[in-house]
């Protein structure tokens, strides 16, 4: 009894900070309708900043504390607001989402720049000797930090309860809670009372974030953007809208945990693979379990329902001299690149070829499964790593030929991808996301441990094939080549899809699925295949990268951080055409390679003489490449999509200028006025199709 | 990247480290080695012969070498790059003294493998940097078969399983052996008087609880106490409370940690709260700073470094010259600058068994055909003519000898523990059925 009560205390001790995270994470959702996936970098902030402050600068607390939580946290807050979410009130959930995802990304990036790249150790807490323990009876251990954590959280929730129920501001912010647009037909102003949400969720963030650091040993943004996987499974347990459930399912999990850690097996296989996978576990199974969230989508704004479907992709519509001036122009570039690529580029350019094509690959399942069927999947890298570890598997232990083996890793892929689907699809918006990223955590930290998955303390081998009388083993062109044929075929397979009876389906599903369904179209069929073929591309993609390396190497390529860049990062340069996973693929080496290596410190070394750059941190490519997400709300479509719309308003201008006619041939053949024609969205100066 | 992010592959190093059971050090014949390498058979005058050398990073001046390490985004915290500084020290002294075969030698290029691009960044190494060799300190070793191709003379800070298997990959430890039972953690719980042992680990990394099972292994091989609780099932950064709780519960004396520094100083406080009395064996605890930072946490720690650990004494010549020569460099001594001090030994020691008109390849072989370089006694000794190999279910690939070198934490300091005069080193003939015959030595050439 005495160590269940010593249990329940430091449980506490940790339930209190995630139902602080928690409650932020129901708040903002609810004021704002963003899911903020970026809380937890939030939290970091403030929990980075008071170590700076505290440890390296020997502040003392409260000034410490000042800064870091009332004053940078709320700042923050205001500036996401003001600078950014003010922007998606009316954006559809999958941009909000994509622009927290951003923020998950940059803002540990960003922040590192600054703090440091490695994790710092010696965390201290908010009271003095905060590890010096009380021991009121038995077995019963209480630190000052354990004992501090729960009276300021108490203390947060007592002014939260006093704040919504006796102030006309908590009243303002309970009717937004509720109904944002009734609450403007009162007369008060939604977007005041969600900008003042935002600055106090950024608060207990903030505040979370320093109180959570000295139950780590060294603060660490990863830490953080983890363990708020638990916030978010208590946010998921109040189905995002009840804040006194977030909260008692923070303090719930958090002592849980406590206890599981405590009688669990210690020394089994199961055990010492699934105790450290609890939380992602528990996030999962409320998914997909709790009865309030199936078949729920997100906040919705009433009108969603009568939104255009998103405009044809530039390349369908526009006329076919441009077409054809597009694809001699892709050709022409195309064959300089290769040859340059083959014979004059060094070997890590050739490196990079090959790492560009295989990405590709990986990347057109993202097109697949967010440009076709309007879903964020945040584990399309771990069906990556399904494919490289089945490949190799098969590969080395059962002697298969290695590309036997990749396609058979694929279908494997495709298989999981399915049985993941048919309960998570059901969820849809963000909650199908949060599922899949629940799968990636619960993989990354489970399944990838075993030998028979990974490898085991050394990555399992993977060789390469021998077709004929050519040995990729011992030509890196030739594997190339290899590569840019299989990105070929699976272009031409998306390409087919997307054109094909699938990919009208899941047209018409993302017009209305209400109206897709009335007429006979099966939902739940298209959007499985679609996630299973998405699961495939990515296992090909995985397979082709493990064979490439010549090993599983899971850690470094497929963790789910990687995941969550590369959706980022091909949503935000258009994920809705073949072309745009491939630019964003070939961008996502060559900026580094060419902008952040040379590019970077050229400048820094020639414009001024004070300052010496050497070898830039990486992550500014991560930085400026997640940064370019922000502009998703504005141009769902895509950065490259969108500037190929304005270049094709453009020339096609210029053609109609020196046009007798003063029109212009559309793909159809058809001969029709301006820039209908190509299909231009508003944003890009043509009218919304 | 990560990623662990990645809390992955994490606790890589610290636990390598920690092991004391793995395969690395000694020498094939059952006789004590005494000597270092066998430097001292070279003609001193052919050091100085200046011949046209035919090879990548050799010019008529100079011979260039390179390095990746992780500097940035080591969830452990660590900074590899001071593997820079000691080859750097150990450049200069040569340079000092002339250079070798008329050339001085010159660290071109130290690039940051950031954690998880250790693959591409080898590539961009061996394609651009034009080196002799590459020297490595790396957390995630997937470049390991990319140098193991291009049979560069390779130098690495050995906390990477992936380093077995690639002859022309070496270390300052053999090919590393996670699960092999070992002499050196029984030992220490018997002069600790420790006769139960709680062993923790992550189950996130398979390095971890590989070494777990390591040392469940060697108590089980040679059982001067008894195992009475395990946990090889710790997520990352996990609080530690209940481990404590159950060890304490369990009457724990004696604690093998698999965790990396930072939770090893988790598990410190930890037990300090809870006022829990055992010993940990701290894996990656060699850094001076951080346990004075943390005296409380860390007190009567024992640590076993890789190397004769600085705080011996008398101090050996090696780590006379290493704090000279890091000095003159203007650079602080860490472990990592230490492992870089033996590499850059290793290389200059194959340069010179090579002669005058030296290769790659011919490096290669010389370093290979040593049956117990230590450095001059700095390292216990390895026999490269088998120590790339990976020795876990293959005995005939270990060291014939368990070595290890203790220092314990007091009031936040390193003080050497079990060492006799001029012998630092404990160790045992791998055959020894039991802990019961410790031969001190000193690998050190008189």
């Amino acid at each position: 009894m005495e160590e269940l009560i010593s249990r329940i205390f430091v449980g506490m001790s940790y339930g209190s900070v995630y139902a602080l995270l928690a409650v932020g994470l129901v708040l903002t959702y609810k004021t704002s309708g963003v899911f903020n996936l970026a809380y937890g970098a939030q939290a970091f902030v403030s929990g980075a900043i008071y170590y700076d402050l505290r440890v390296r600068h020997e502040w003392p607390i409260p000034a410490a504390l000042l800064i870091a939580v009332f004053i940078v946290a709320p700042l923050l807050g205001l500036v996401l607001d003001r600078g950014l979410f003010r922007y998606l009130r009316n954006a559809t959930a999958i941009a909000k989402l994509v622009t927290a995802l951003a923020l998950l990304v940059a803002i540990p990036q960003i922040l590192k720049l600054w703090f440091g790249q490695n994790p710092a150790a010696g965390t201290q807490g908010i009271v003095p000797k905060g590890d010096v323990s009380y021991n009121p009876f038995g077995d019963v251990f209480v630190s000052r930090n354990d004992l501090a954590t729960i009276l300021v959280t108490l203390a947060a929730v007592i002014g939260l309860t006093l704040l919504f129920r006796y102030t006309a501001f908590g009243l303002q912010m309970r009717a937004v809670v509720e109904s944002a647009r009734l609450t403007e037909l009162a007369g008060i102003n939604a977007d005041r009372v969600s900008t003042a949400s935002w600055v106090l969720c950024s608060f207990l963030a903030g505040l979370a974030g320093v109180l959570l650091a000295p139950l780590f040993s060294a603060v660490s943004d990863l830490n953080y953007t983890t363990l708020v996987v638990v916030a978010i499974s208590a946010a998921a347990v109040a189905s995002l809208s009840s804040i006194p459930i977030a909260f008692a399912g923070g303090l719930g999990l958090g002592i849980l945990q406590q206890i599981l850690d405590r009688y669990l097996p210690t020394g089994s296989v199961l055990a010492s693979n699934i105790r450290p996978a609890l939380p992602f576990i528990a996030l999962f199974l409320v998914l997909i379990f709790s009865p309030a969230l199936r078949g729920r989508r997100e906040l919705a704004d009433p009108l969603a329902g009568v939104d255009p479907p998103p405009p044809a992709v530039a390349a369908t519509v526009r006329s076919p001299v441009l077409t054809n001036a597009t694809r001699i122009f892709g050709v022409v570039v195309g064959l300089g690149a290769a040859y340059y690529v083959f014979f004059h580029a060094s070997g890590q350019w050739l490196d990079i070829a090959i790492r560009a094509t295989i990405l590709a690959v990986i990347f057109l399942s993202i097109t697949v499964i967010t440009g076709m069927a309007g879903q964020i999947s945040l584990c399309q890298a771990t069906f990556a790593g399904i494919g490289a570890c089945a490949t190799a598997q098969l590969a080395t232990r059962f002697g298969m030929s290695v590309l036997v083996a990749m396609v058979i890793a694929a279908a494997l892929s495709a298989l999981i991808g399915a049985l993941l689907a048919i309960p998570a699809l059901r969820l849809g918006g963000i909650f199908l996301s949060l599922a899949t990223f629940a799968f990636a955590l619960f993989f990354d930290n489970v399944m990838a441990r075993f030998d028979w998955v990974g490898g085991g303390v050394v990555p399992e081998e993977a060789p390469r094939p021998t077709i004929g009388f050519i040995n990729f083993d011992q030509s890196d062109k030739a594997f190339l080549v290899l590569c840019l044929l299989i990105l070929l075929v699976i272009s031409v397979l998306v390409l087919a899809v997307r054109s094909g009876t699938t990919g009208r389906y899941l047209d018409a599903l993302r017009g209305s699925e209400t109206a897709a369904v009335s007429i006979g179209i099966n939902a739940a069929r298209a959007r499985i295949t679609t996630f299973a073929l998405a699961a495939a591309i990515a296992g090909v993609g995985g397979g082709l990268l493990a064979i490439y390396e010549r090993a599983t190497n899971y850690d470094p390529n497929f963790v789910y951080f990687q995941g969550l860049i590369w959706v980022v990062l091909v949503v935000s340069l258009g994920s809705r055409s073949v072309e745009g996973a491939i630019q964003a693929a070939a961008g996502f080496f060559v900026f580094q390679a060419v902008i952040i290596n040379q590019v970077v410190p050229w400048l820094a070394n020639n414009l001024q003489p004070w300052y010496h750059m050497g070898q830039p941190p990486q992550t500014l490519a991560i930085i400026l490449l997640s940064l370019g997400a922000f502009t998703y709300a504005k141009h769902p479509e895509g950065i490259l999509e969108f500037n190929k719309r304005k270049s094709l308003e453009a020339i096609q201008r210029l053609i109609d200028r020196r046009s007798s006619k003063g029109g212009f041939t559309s793909a159809e053949g058809d001969v029709v006025d301006g820039p209908d024609a190509v299909g231009l969205p508003a944003a890009a100066g043509g009218p919304a199709s | 990247m990560r990623a662990r992010i990645l809390v992955v592959g994490v606790a890589i190093a610290l636990v390598a480290v920690a092991c004391g059971n793995s395969g690395s050090s000694n020498k094939t014949s059952s006789t004590i080695p005494v000597g270092g390498s066998t430097a001292s058979s070279i003609d001193p005058n052919s050091l100085k012969q200046h011949l046209p050398v035919t090879a990548p990073g050799v010019t008529d001046t100079e011979i260039r070498v390179a390095a990746v390490v992780t500097k940035t985004n080591n969830p452990t915290g660590g900074d590899y790059s001071p593997l820079g500084d000691g080859i750097n020290a150990y450049f200069k002294m040569i340079n000092d003294g002339g250079g070798l075969y008329g050339r001085q030698l010159k660290l071109t290029n130290v690039r940051d493998d950031q954690l998880g691009a250790n693959a591409q960044t080898i590539q961009a190494s061996l394609s651009s940097d034009k080196a002799f060799a590459t020297f490595g300190a790396t957390i995630l070793f997937t470049g390991a078969k990319l140098l193991g191709r291009a049979n560069q003379p390779s130098f690495i800070w050995n906390i990477n399983p992936e380093m077995a298997g690639h002859n022309n990959i070496f270390g300052d430890k053999g090919a590393l052996c996670f699960k092999c039972a070992g002499h050196v953690m029984p030992w220490v719980a018997k002069q600790l008087g420790a006769t139960k042992i709680g062993i923790i680990a992550y189950g996130v990394s398979a390095e971890s609880t590989d070494c777990a099972d390591g040392i469940k292994a060697s108590f089980a091989k040679y059982p001067t106490a008894k195992v009475v609780f395990m946990d090889k099932s710790l997520p990352f950064a996990a609080p530690l409370a209940a481990q404590v709780t159950r060890m304490k519960n369990a009457g724990v004396q004696f604690i093998g940690t698999c965790i990396d520094g930072n939770e090893s100083f988790t598990l410190g406080k930890e037990m300090k709260r809870q006022g829990m009395n055992a010993v940990q064996a701290l894996p990656n605890g060699y850094d001076p700073d951080f346990v004075a930072k943390n005296a409380d946490s860390f007190e009567n720690a024992i640590v076993s470094p890789q190397f004769v650990a600085f705080e011996q004494t008398p101090k050996i010549p090696e780590i006379q010259k290493l704090d000279e020569w890091a000095q003159k460099i203007g650079k602080p001594v860490k472990e990592v600058t230490a492992a870089g001090w033996v590499l850059a030994d290793e290389l200059v020691t194959g340069l010179k068994l090579a002669g005058p008109s030296f290769s790659q390849q011919k490096v290669i072989d010389a370093l290979n055909s040593l049956k117990a370089y230590s450095d001059n006694g700095f390292i216990q000794p390895i026999d490269w003519t088998k120590q790339h190999q990976d020795p876990l279910g293959h005995p005939e690939f270990q060291s014939e000898l368990d070595c290890g070198n203790f220092v314990k934490v007091t009031a936040g300091k390193f003080v050497p523990v079990y060492a006799e005069p001029d012998k630092p080193w404990v160790c045992f003939n791998r055959t020894d059925p039991t802990v019961d015959t410790p031969q001190h030595l000193s690998f050190v050439t008189p």
